[in-house]
């Protein structure tokens, strides 16, 4: 069973991102902010998926950060955010995201594209 | 001047307080009863799940396909009839044609016994001309002894004879009684093998009929499973207003704060504001109608 780690400051979210996921066969792990999550990241995990606005280390800091680490470059990690300015998405990209969901999401199109990216 | 300055900035700064506490208490609440909403989401698609695997469970083993429980019972049921049918098919046909054999067994009797009964009249004949040899001469002794004895063997034949011709009569009495047994027995033998067969053929139709009902029911049960769990996805989508609601609230003590910050310059006073409560990466309002949410970009 893949792992998935939810990185979001919402507790509603990570629930309902979790919900999605496990039905469709994941295991999801939690993490509050940036900094939980990269104290949280191993080799077990498939994909992570993180907000953008968070308190502490917001999502594209953590972003950043992950892939200044040889061992997280490959990982995919998708942003699901209320955010949709594109210098943000740009910002994303080059730092390395695999793809931008915006807010509220659909549970079908997250669950397609985490199984498009950890296939 | 100072002093009212401070005053207004002390209500702002109030201000900003109330607001952040009272969007937080509303928050709190809607964010309880939201992840409650979820977990009732959830527990409806475990049900579900709960439910059909249960389903399948009991009728997938027994009748879920040809080599289910039930399936094979049968099917080992119906050859052991048809097994036991034959043998007893093929015990009636040997019997008969044993019951054949002893008739012309019996035939073969009732020939040999007119033989013996020929050879004994011969044997009379032959006791008749030693007897009249004797008279001839004058009482011979060996001629008188010979009429004696041969008329004692044809009595003797006679008797015997007499016990294997009852026996034939009465086993050709008995045969065609053999014989009519045999066939009663072979057409009760004939009429269950058919009736069998008959009762076989119904019960695999049933069992088929069965089956094919219970991969439908169970086909019905997945696509319901997944319609719920659809479902379940569209309740998600929509809880998810939550979130975007609690940071446009949050979003208010933004602007509050930015309008402190600008009375401050406009009073003259350094004015000391505390962080904005909702952390985000731009001053952008939060759009609480987005036309694009939803969107799923893949890089």
């Amino acid at each position: 069973m893949k792992k998935i780690l939810v990185i979001d400051d919402s507790p509603t979210v990570r629930q309902q991102v979790g919900l999605a996921l496990s039905q469709a066969g994941y295991q999801v792990l939690e993490a509050v902010d940036g900094v939980d999550a990269i104290g949280k990241v191993d080799a077990s995990i498939a994909m992570l998926i993180c907000d953008v606005n968070m308190p502490r280390m917001n999502g594209l800091e953590m972003l950043e950060k992950l892939r200044a680490d040889a061992r997280w470059k490959a990982l995919p990690v998708v942003m699901l955010t209320t955010e949709g300015q594109p210098a943000l998405i740009e910002r994303a990209k080059k730092a390395g995201a695999k793809g931008w969901i915006i807010k509220p999401f659909k549970a079908e199109l997250l669950v397609a594209a985490v199984q498009r990216l950890t296939a | 001047m100072a002093a009212t300055a401070q005053t207004t900035l002390d209500r702002l700064r109030k201000l900003r307080e109330r607001i952040i506490a009272r969007v937080r208490q509303v928050n709190k609440t809607t964010e309880e009863d939201v992840l409650s909403a979820g977990r009732h989401v959830q527990r409806v698609v475990e049900v579900a799940h709960h439910h059909i695997a249960r389903l399948r469970e009991v009728l997938a083993g027994p009748v879920g396909n040809e080599d289910s429980d039930l399936g094979r019972a049968i099917r080992s049921q119906s050859e052991h009839v048809r097994q036991h049918t034959a043998s007893v098919g093929k015990a009636v046909a040997e019997h008969a044609a044993q019951v054949a054999a002893v008739a012309e067994q019996v035939r073969s009797i009732t020939t040999a016994a007119r033989e013996i009964e020929r050879l004994n009249a011969a044997a009379r004949v032959l006791s008749i001309n030693a007897r009249i040899e004797a008279s001839r001469s004058s009482g011979s002794a060996v001629f008188g002894t010979i009429a004696n004895e041969m008329q004692q063997l044809s009595k003797a034949i006679a008797s015997a004879n007499k016990t294997v011709c009852d026996l034939a009569n009465a086993m050709e009495k008995s045969v065609p009684q053999l014989v009519r047994q045999n066939h009663t027995l072979a057409h009760v033998v004939e009429g269950y093998a058919v009736e069998a067969r008959d009762r076989i053929d119904v019960v695999e139709r049933r069992v088929a009929e069965l089956r094919v009902a219970v991969s439908a029911t169970l086909a019905e049960s997945d696509n319901a499973l997944a319609e719920i769990v659809k479902e379940s996805h569209a309740a998600l989508s929509k809880l998810q207003f939550q979130d975007v609601c609690a940071q446009g609230l949050l979003q208010i003590d933004g602007w509050v704060a930015e309008a402190t910050r600008e009375t401050a310059v406009d009073l003259g006073v350094e004015a000391e504001i505390a962080p904005v409560a909702h952390a985000s990466v731009t001053n952008d309002d939060v759009e609480l109608d987005r036309r694009e949410a939803g969107e799923v970009m893949l890089f």
